[in-house]
Order: C-alpha cells, then structure tokens, then sequence
C-alpha cells in the first residue's frame, strides 16, 4: 500500500493522528469547562410552556414510595399541560445522568425534580440542566459543602428531610409500644446514605432516653425487604428469647423483618419510616408495626416540579429566595395509630391540587440540618 | 516416539509429591464438606452458646431452602456448559404471579395448587424459551438468559402495578409454612428437589447425557444423542426450579415483590463453582452445589451471628469463598492446565 492511500497507516502517521485526537479532546474539554462556567452565572431566563419538558427521576418502579412520586409528578403535569418524561435510574448513576441527558437532548428546555441516587451525582446534574438552560429542583441528599447558590439559578432548591426526627419519632412510639422495657434490634439501609445516617442518628437519641430498653444488635439491609427477611431470621436467631421489638430506617425493611418473626413465631411490634400502604393498613390493624413516618412521596413528586415550572416560566424570581428556600428541610408527619385514619386514603388530583394551592413552600419548616458526616 | 519415553506424562495428577498430594485428594472430592465442616466448627467456637442450637440449625437450614433448590437447577445448566443468568427474573415473575392468583389483598383470586402450577408453567416458558432459541438460534446462553433475566423482571414490574400485593392466609399458604420435624414444609420441598436431581443425575438418561454434553457436545452428537432435546429439557428444568423458588420466596415474604430473587443470582453461581462443578461443564454434580450451598448459608449465618460489622462482612464473606475455592480447585493444579 502506498502512502497515499487512505487506508494505510505508517507508524509516523499513526503517531501523528493520534497526538492530533489527544490534543483535539483536551481542546474542546477544556472549551466546554470554559462555556460551563458562563452559563452557571447567567442570570434566570425564562421560557414559554411549549418549550418545557418536565422530567422526573426515580430508582426503580417497584418501590411503592416512588410509584407515590411518580403519582404526584403526573398530577403536576395534568394541571401545567405539559409533557413528562420518567427518568428510572434502576440504581445505576449513570443511567439516571445519561436518561437525563437523552431528554436534554430532545431540544426542550427541562424541569427536573431530582431524587439522586447518591448525594454525588448532585453537583454533574444540576451543571447539565444548568447547561441546556433548565431548572432543577433536588430532593433529600446532597454533598456536604455544596449549596444550589454555587451552580446559579439553574439548581433552584434542595429540599432536605429531618431523617433524625423520623427515627426518633418512630423509636419513641416503638419504646412506648413495648412498655419502656426490653430488647429490640435495629435495621438500617444503604450504609452510605444520609437518610439511613439521620435515622439511626434519631433512634440513638431516643435510646438514651429510655434505659429500658437495650439495642441488642444491628445490621444493614440495604432498603430491601427481601435482605431485611434473611437478617432479621438470623439477627432472631442470636438473640432468641430476647427480642421484643425492631426498628428499621425503612418501612419496606420492617415488613421483610415482619415476615421473618412471623416465621420464626416470634411476637415483635415494629416500627418503620415511609408511610406506604401495607404499613399504614399493619398499623390501623394493630398489626406488629405500631408507628411510622409518612414521607409523603406524592407531594415531593409534585411540588419539586412546580418549584421548577415557576422558576422556568419566571413566576418565581430565584434571586428573590430566601437561603432556606433555596437549601431547606422540609416537612413530613409521624404517623400512629390515632393518626392513621388521615394518611390511609391516598391523595387524589384534587386533595394534590388543594396542596399545591397552599403554596410552593407551605412545607418549608427551616435551614439545612447539621451534617451527620463527621 | 523416545521424546515421550524421556518425558513421559505423569501418572498422577500433576507434579504433586508426599505431603500435597495426601491434602490434595480428599479436597477434590470432599473439599466443600470438609470446608463445612471446619466453618462449622469455627463459628462454633466463637458463639458457643448461640450457633450450635437447635433454633439456629433449623434457621440455617430454612435459609438455605430457596438457595438449594436454585442451585439444583443451576447445576444442570452448568454442566452443559452453559449458564443461565435469568433465575432472578424468573423467580419473581413467577412469585408475583403465584401472589397474584392466590388470595391476596388486591383481586378475588384464590386459585390454590393451579396458581402454583401456573407458576411453575411459567417457569418451563421461560426455560423452554431459553433452550430453544439457544439450539435454534445459537446465541450463547450468557448473553441470551442475561435478556431473559430482564424479560423476567420487566414481567414482573408490570404485574406488580403500583404497590405490593400481599398474600392472605390460605390452605396451600399456610401449608408452606407448616412444620415437619421443627422445620417448614419449604424445606422439605427443597429436599425432595434435590433427591429428584440426584437420581436424574446418576439414573436417568436426562443426566447423564448433561454430562456428556457438557464434556463434549460434538462427541455426543456423533454417539446420536439428541442434543438440542436434552439442552432444552436442562433449561426447562432451571426454569421450573427457579419458578418454585419464586413462589416459596414470595410466600416467605407474604407478599408479591419484584426483589423476591435479589441477590440469588451471586449466590447459586457461587455455590457451584466453590462446589467444584467446572463452568467448563462436564464435571460436578449436585451433591457438591448441596455442600456449598450450605457452607455459604452457614457462613452468612456465623458472620450475622457474630456480630461482626456489616461493613466488613462482604470483604470476609469473599476471603472465604476464595479459600475454599483453592482448597476445591487444588487437586486440578496440573502443571500444563489452562485458566482463563
């Protein structure tokens, strides 16, 4: 082959090219960090309807919290009319950012409202939407030290949870339940998230203000029902005889723990956090789970979608924001047997409308928590 | 022809000499039982009063129910050679079914022992079609049960709907759960599994053609052995075992959830190749997937049970896997054989 023909490759010219491709890249990166940093100190632009595109992210379909977000997110696009396109990371980051990114590019501008899979895939989102001129509005974890003001109008709020409330609330009720005596095991989820950390945090708090009652293990179940099944069975094993209560961070944990005492013939009472109808009904019942938390998912898949839509369509002026209305902690309600009957029937199109009317953030309740990261 | 006589291969296994190859015979063989035996011993040891009760081995052998009929399943499939990573897809779509056709809390279904045969149907469907387009199509297993794994589990979702649905007490339900001898007729169910996969493996035609595929499929064609028939019937199988895991696992739970299989996957591939059955297929059997199911049961059990800190429990759980797989793999050290 001669050198002229496009197919051949002398190892001069293969060196050449490829020093030509590596200098490219690292050109046209170094350009994109350059466009990036400009558009985060734009100013809030705003846009007609027709031009939005309203996204919702989730992990996975079969989690009854998130079917509640995903129900709240439809009703949020039913009343603005527009088109909404579902974002299932299926517990993968790179799944959600690259979905996200796929409704980017349909050529719309995006209203997001994020639950990140992990407080590390905040900063890259919000820089993306930030990017194609959308707004984003994120819900529970973010990095520590990193607040929506340092991306620009783009991230228009974090909306925070106070995880050691609900799992002081949830292990107060479970203490009182078992008469201030006796021996319970703990059940937290994904070791690494902050929500799992904020709740055990609460039952720590609780525990030191009943001597009654003693911690006699833990263990991580990872959110999942079927994992919380098998260490509950063995975690009962262990302490045979001893255990008259269990605590878990997540109601999905506690019914997987239920089961496993139910087989094992062993009369527990419970307690989880979520709020989601099998627990509710175990709690009307006076079933083993005696307490817990309603997150209400139906009002976080909404109103994080309407905080967006307003910032986007300019009826909300992000620079006129309070700080804890940008970075906030943000309602949600302990649920027990006297309180159940409120919680049981699930909201409809009008009760959600009605919330909404309250205003976009009637539930902001404070500043961000202090972290539990040490 | 004198190059073999001044070289000839040994007659043994390998270079082994005195010492190795006393260690190294009965640990192919028994490696993964007297691995057991040794954990067993250990947790023993360190939880004196808590692992060797009766409450505990009853708990271990309850958990390790769903596991041992999986692994039966898996162990044919592996010996063809092939793999079959759909289990987890299977076994929850055929547990929501079960959930669903059962008395439940959404629908006025009660449908008894036919939700459970319709379940296990629904896991020869999917064997079958595994099996098929893997003869008919030849498209590898590994890539082919990976599309199923997903079918399975996209079923699955769109059955769930939008919220779990729980199981109500009923005859076949509380049957499950009843005891024989202190312990659920779950595992009984699981035993009986296995004995039919025993006497499948050495008395039946079905298995010993798996094994005769599995070291040589070419070989086994010329010797007139219908080979698409039998691979498909293996597939089959694994599909029906992981059906009944499926629902045994949904009843456990008492409730239709699509992460009723979460994590089997890792555990039944496992338990095979620390078992000592070859992914080259071939060599193995389920006897041995028996012994290592249980050793890996005993050892999620002893680290819970010890209390050690979850954090580190995974690290420790592979330390040992990677034990005893040398310790099972140590006889096959032949100088001249080839890993990948």
């Amino acid at each position: 082959m001669n050198s002229y023909s496009p197919f051949s490759t002398s190892p001069m010219s293969r060196r050449t090219a490829l020093l030509g491709i590596a200098a490219g890249t690292v050109g046209l990166s170094l350009a994109g960090c350059g466009a990036a940093r400009n558009v985060a100190e734009s100013e809030q632009k705003t846009y007609p309807d027709s031009e939005l595109l309203l996204v919702s992210t989730i992990h996975t379909a079969t989690n009854d919290y998130m079917q509640n977000w995903l129900t709240g997110s439809r009703a949020f696009a039913k009343y603005a009319g527009l088109p909404l396109r579902i974002v299932n990371s299926n517990l993968d980051s790179q799944q959600q950012y690259s979905q996200i990114q796929s409704a980017m590019a349909t050529g719309k501008r995006v209203v997001v409202n994020l639950e990140p899979l992990a407080s590390a895939d905040v900063p890259g989102i919000a820089r993306s939407v930030a990017r194609n001129g959308g707004y984003v509005v994120s819900s529970w974890d973010k990095p520590d030290g990193i607040k929506p003001e340092d991306i620009g109008p783009s991230w228009v709020s974090h909306m925070g949870f106070d995880g050691v409330a609900a799992g002081e609330y949830t292990a107060t009720q479970l203490f009182e339940a078992m008469g201030g005596e006796g021996g319970i095991i703990a059940l937290k989820g994904v070791l690494d998230s902050n929500a799992s950390k904020q709740r055990y945090a609460g039952l720590e708090k609780a525990l030191a203000a009943y001597p009654g009652i003693s911690l006699l293990g833990s263990d991580s179940a990872n959110w999942d029902r079927q994992t919380a099944y098998t260490k509950t069975q063995t975690l009962l094993s262990r302490f045979a005889g001893k255990v008259n209560g269990i605590w878990a961070g997540s109601d999905s944990m506690t019914l997987g723990a239920v089961a496993a005492a139910e087989s094992a013939g062993v009369q527990v009472k419970a307690v989880g956090i979520d709020g989601i109808q099998e627990a509710l009904k175990s709690v009307k019942t006076g079933g083993p789970i005696v307490a817990t938390w309603y997150s209400d998912g139906f009002y976080s898949g909404m109103i994080g979608l309407a905080i967006g839509h307003a910032a986007a369509t300019g009826k909300l002026d992000v620079s006129t924001l309070q700080p804890a209305q940008r970075d906030g902690t943000y309602s949600q309600f302990g649920v027990s047997r006297d309180s159940v009957d409120k919680y049981l029937k699930e909201p409809d199109y009008t009760s959600l409308m009605a919330e909404l009317d309250k205003g976009l953030f009637n539930r902001l309740v404070g500043g961000p928590l202090p972290s539990v990261n040490s | 022809m004198s190059l073999l006589k001044e070289n000839p291969r040994p007659t043994t296994m390998g270079p082994h000499k005195g010492i190795t190859r006393t260690v190294t015979k009965p640990a192919g063989q028994y490696g993964t039982a007297v691995a057991l035996v040794i954990l067993f011993a250990a947790f023993s040891v360190i939880n004196p009063g808590s692992f060797m009760t009766a409450g505990n081995v009853i708990t271990i052998l309850n958990q390790a129910t769903v596991p041992l009929i999986l692994v039966t399943g898996m162990t044919f499939v592996v010996l063809l050679g092939s793999v079959d990573l759909s289990l987890e897809g299977t076994m929850a779509a055929a547990g929501i079914s079960f959930v669903l056709l059962s008395r439940n809390s959404v629908n006025g279904n009660d449908f008894q022992l036919a939700a459970l045969i319709i379940a296990l149907i629904i896991g020869v469907l999917f064997g079958l079609v595994t099996g098929l387009i893997h003869n008919y199509l030849k498209v590898p297993s590994f890539i082919l049960t990976l599309g199923m794994w997903y079918i399975g589990l996209g079923t699955a979702t769109i059955l769930y709907g939008d919220g779990a649905t729980t199981l109500e007490p009923s005859p076949l339900v509380n049957w499950f759960g009843s005891t024989v001898f202190g312990l659920s007729n779950s595992f009984w169910i699981a035993v009986g599994v296995f004995c039919l996969a025993l006497v499948l493996s050495k008395w039946t035609k079905f298995g010993r053609y798996a094994y005769a595929i599995g070291d040589s499929q070419e070989i086994a064609k010329v010797a007139g052995i219908k080979v698409f028939r039998y691979k498909t019937l293996v597939f089959v199988f694994s599909g029906a075992c992981a059906a009944l895991a499926g629902v045994i696992g949904s009843v456990k739970l008492g409730a239709g959830v699509v992460e009723v299989g979460s994590g089997q996957l890792f555990f039944t591939l496992t338990a095979v190749v620390v078992g000592g059955t070859l992914l080259s297929g071939g060599s193995g059997g389920v006897a041995r997937s028996m012994f290592a199911i249980l050793l890996l049961t005993v050892l999620n059990n002893g680290l819970v049970l010890s209390g050690v800190d979850p954090s580190i429990q995974q690290a420790l759980f592979g330390c040992v896997i990677v034990i005893a797989v040398v310790l099972t793999a140590l006889r096959k050290r032949d100088v001249l054989r080839v890993v990948k």
